[in-house]
């Protein structure tokens, strides 16, 4: 097959799966996943795709960029702890989702899951929920700071209600301080939610431990489990082992 | 039972990297065998290389036959009190039977010019086998032995010896029934001759059978010491499973699929047999067992590494004959050995050289292998990973947990369907082993099926969906993890049949 022809099907591919691994390229056009590689490559340079661990994926239309939009620089570590709560919950689960980013990813995914009960304070997650029927999304009331209510209203609202599973996002971990977050009101809305919660799962970047930040939610044991990304410090997962925390490193890394 | 004890411990400590015996209290009595019981690694072994002289404790008192032993004295007065029989059998190979036996009793024609009165040597020798009635002859060498045959001359030797303390480590691993008789024979015959025995076991057969007292040992600590009369079956197992927590493993949730690896009457020599189950995409399969139970063994035989495997094996439903482990790799199976040096890396390749080995065939184009390629690709993995320092060195500078993060690498990179992994978080620091069961997490993500030997039955629990336990040569349950408990895991796994 020449060249040419294999880069059209490669393109043609992309444009119908926005990703495509190397392993499935090379099976596909039955050509070494070298000479696969390469042409990921040079269809890299043209900007036609971005490459990936083991693959490609589809890139995003410039017209959107142009939209001055929040790039964000840890999307790839977000989708891989979303990834893994995807994997803590089940169908028929009645969860909490608290502000943040990551969070908004974790809720994008949960969206795909059968006949969840989903609490919210944040309207990107229950953004994420409005186009799928299939689970049932609760927005609490309040004042509006930003994308998420907080306040008195928020927490009266929360005390009707008990969930099995709750992901609390915050913005840092340290073996001094315990949990962080950056307003007086988050903290205060986690330590509710957090009582009404049967298992507590803290959402955290891997670069924000050992972080402060001003604002305190309570120790580390408060978690069940911690998920973060790949880049974690080894001293962090001893300390959390050794606090019968279970770490969640989101690993993604074999390739199907 | 006589009044003093030829042996007494009392607070002994002793640290070694980062295991430590603390506040050890121990004693033994005259014609009494004194049963130690523990799991792998809770420090049985270390005690006894304190109480045979091989580790002097860092501090507490040490007294023999009634007099404390000063620091320096250790060896000499221990060794002419104390036989340890070890797991592995330490007799002279190209001696005879009976210079074997009484190697330390040598009957002398004449002492001072060390001449042996073979004569006498071999009567008493004749005589000791024929008061056991063993059928082996006095002038074979031990290399003509069997395993079982050695096992009951090193029994024999401490039975002759005029040692007032025997210890003997794990005896009864793999023996056949009549073997296990006379060997019970020969260790009563020990405390008939006025010794103490500390005796090292497994087993609760052997405790209600032999034991007089018990002694259970956990993460370096003595739990409790009993009399047998007074213990149950059910208060050993309590004390030997002590507090367990489960659950600090990171464990997801995975629909398992379709059945990946299907074992049916998997048998080897007379080691394993009826060997039956099925392994899930998606899913961990927890074995454990005892040393000895072959466990590792089971792991050699679906990897094709050892010959004449009995039984069928099925991979995606359709048969295959592993009769190497090149058979295994190109079915998808990987194996992850327990002893890492020897089986697991190529100690002089560097890690770069240690992950891609498996996969160099997609690397491969023109008959020559890409290298910009392969690094390109190798770097993902390490990074990945976690591996800390320099790919291009040699995988031995490596710490014990980077090379078996390397060694993951290696298998996930070749794309593996099936995992087995036999022990593979023993002696690893506590971020690797979490690192670890993250890898896994991501294999069943991804539909890989995951066999998870392990002697940690707290790990098995946290981390597999179904347990298996290796008993009498063969699988004693497989269940969902939810519906068994530590205790019944202990139990099942301590009460091998003959």
């Amino acid at each position: 097959m020449f060249a040419a022809e294999r880069i059209k099907i490669i393109k043609n591919y992309l444009l119908k799966e926005q990703k495509v691994s190397v392993a499935k390229l090379s099976e596909l056009l039955n050509v070494t996943e070298v000479t696969i590689r390469r042409d990921l490559e040079k269809l890299e340079k043209e900007g036609f795709l971005e490459r990936t661990h083991g693959g490609a994926i589809l890139k995003e239309f410039k017209e959107e960029e142009s939209v001055e939009e929040f790039v964000d620089v840890y999307k790839t570590q977000r989708q891989e702890i979303a990834e893994t709560a995807y994997h803590l919950v089940s169908d028929n689960d009645m969860i909490m989702i608290t502000e943040g980013l990551t969070n908004a990813c974790i809720a994008r995914k949960l969206a795909q899951k059968n006949n969840l009960t989903v609490l919210t304070n944040d309207m990107r997650v229950a953004m994420e929920f409005a186009g799928s029927p299939m689970n049932n999304l609760i927005l609490l009331g309040g004042d509006l700071k930003e994308y998420a209510v907080y306040g008195q209203m928020t927490e009266n609202n929360l005390q009707y209600f008990s969930v099995k599973h709750l992901f609390v996002e915050v913005d840092a971990i340290n073996k001094q301080s315990g949990i962080m977050v950056s307003s007086i009101s988050k903290a205060s809305f986690i330590q509710k939610a957090i009582r009404a919660a049967e298992i507590v799962s803290v959402v955290c970047l891997a670069n924000n431990f050992g972080e402060k930040s001003l604002y305190r939610v309570g120790s580390v044991d408060l978690a069940d489990k911690i998920i973060t990304n790949s880049e974690l410090d080894d001293a962090y997962k001893d300390y959390l082992f050794g606090l019968n925390i279970q770490v969640y490193t989101s690993v993604d890394i074999y390739e199907e | 039972m006589l009044d003093t004890a030829i042996l007494k411990l009392e607070n002994v400590n002793l640290k070694i990297g980062n295991f430590s015996l603390s506040d050890i209290n121990l004693d033994l009595y005259p014609n009494e065998i004194h049963v130690i019981m523990g799991e792998n690694r809770s420090g049985k072994s270390l005690l006894m290389q304190v109480i045979s002289g091989v580790l002097p404790p860092d501090s507490g008192s040490f007294v023999l036959d009634g007099r404390e032993l000063k620091y320096g004295e250790y060896t000499s007065c221990i060794k002419n009190n104390i036989t340890y029989v070890r797991q592995d059998s330490e007799m002279l190979s190209n001696l005879t039977i009976a210079e074997n036996l009484f190697f330390n009793n040598m009957p002398y024609k004449n002492r001072a010019l060390k001449i042996i009165d073979y004569d006498r040597l071999n009567y008493m020798c004749q005589k000791l086998l024929s008061d056991f009635n063993l059928p082996i002859s006095i002038n074979d060498r031990v290399s003509a032995l069997g395993l079982a045959q050695r096992q009951i001359c090193e029994f024999l030797r401490a039975y002759v010896s005029d040692a007032k303390i025997v210890i003997l480590d794990e005896p009864f691993a793999a023996l056949t029934q009549n073997e296990r008789e006379l060997l019970c024979k020969v260790v009563k015959s020990i405390r008939e001759r006025g010794a103490g025995i500390f005796y090292i076991t497994h087993s609760l057969e052997d405790v209600f059978h032999l034991g007089d007292r018990i002694t259970i040992i956990k993460d370096g600590k003595i739990v409790d010491t009993r009399k047998v009369s007074d213990c149950t079956r059910d208060e050993i197992i309590k004390l030997m499973s002590g507090q367990y927590i489960q659950n600090r493993y990171p464990k997801i949730k995975v629909k398992t699929g379709k059945v990946i690896l299907s074992v049916r009457d998997l048998g080897f020599e007379d080691k394993l047999h009826n060997i039956n189950f099925d392994l899930r995409k998606g899913e961990i399969l927890g074995v454990t067992g005892l040393a000895g139970s072959g466990r590792t063994l089971l792991a050699k035989c679906l990897f094709g590494a050892v010959d004449n495997v009995k039984g069928k094996i099925f991979v995606n439903g359709s048969e295959v004959k592993i009769s190497d482990p090149y058979t295994a790799i190109s079915n998808g199976i990987a194996l992850i050995p327990e002893d890492r040096i020897n089986y697991s890396i190529f100690a002089y390749l560097t890690v770069s050289d240690n992950i891609s080995v498996s996969s160099l065939k997609r690397f491969a184009h023109a008959l020559k292998i890409n290298t910009s390629i392969l690094t390109q690709s190798v770097m993902e993995y390490i990074k990945k990973l976690n591996i800390t320092q320099d790919p291009r060195e040699s995988i031995l500078e490596y710490s014990i947990g980077n090379q078996q993060k390397a060694i993951f690498a290696k298998w996930i990179m070749s794309r593996a369907k099936i995992f087995i992994l036999d022990e593979p978080t023993r002696g690893l620091d506590i971020a690797s082993k979490i690192d670890i069961y993250n890898f896994i997490n991501d294999l069943v993500k991804k539909e890989v099926g995951v066999i998870f030997i392990s002697s940690d039955i707290e790990e098995i629990l946290g981390i597999c969906d179904r347990v298996a336990v290796l008993s009498s040569r063969t699988l004693a349950c497989n269940v969902s993890t939810k519906d068994i408990t530590v205790e019944r895991i202990i139990e099942l796994a301590t009460s091998a049949d003959a």
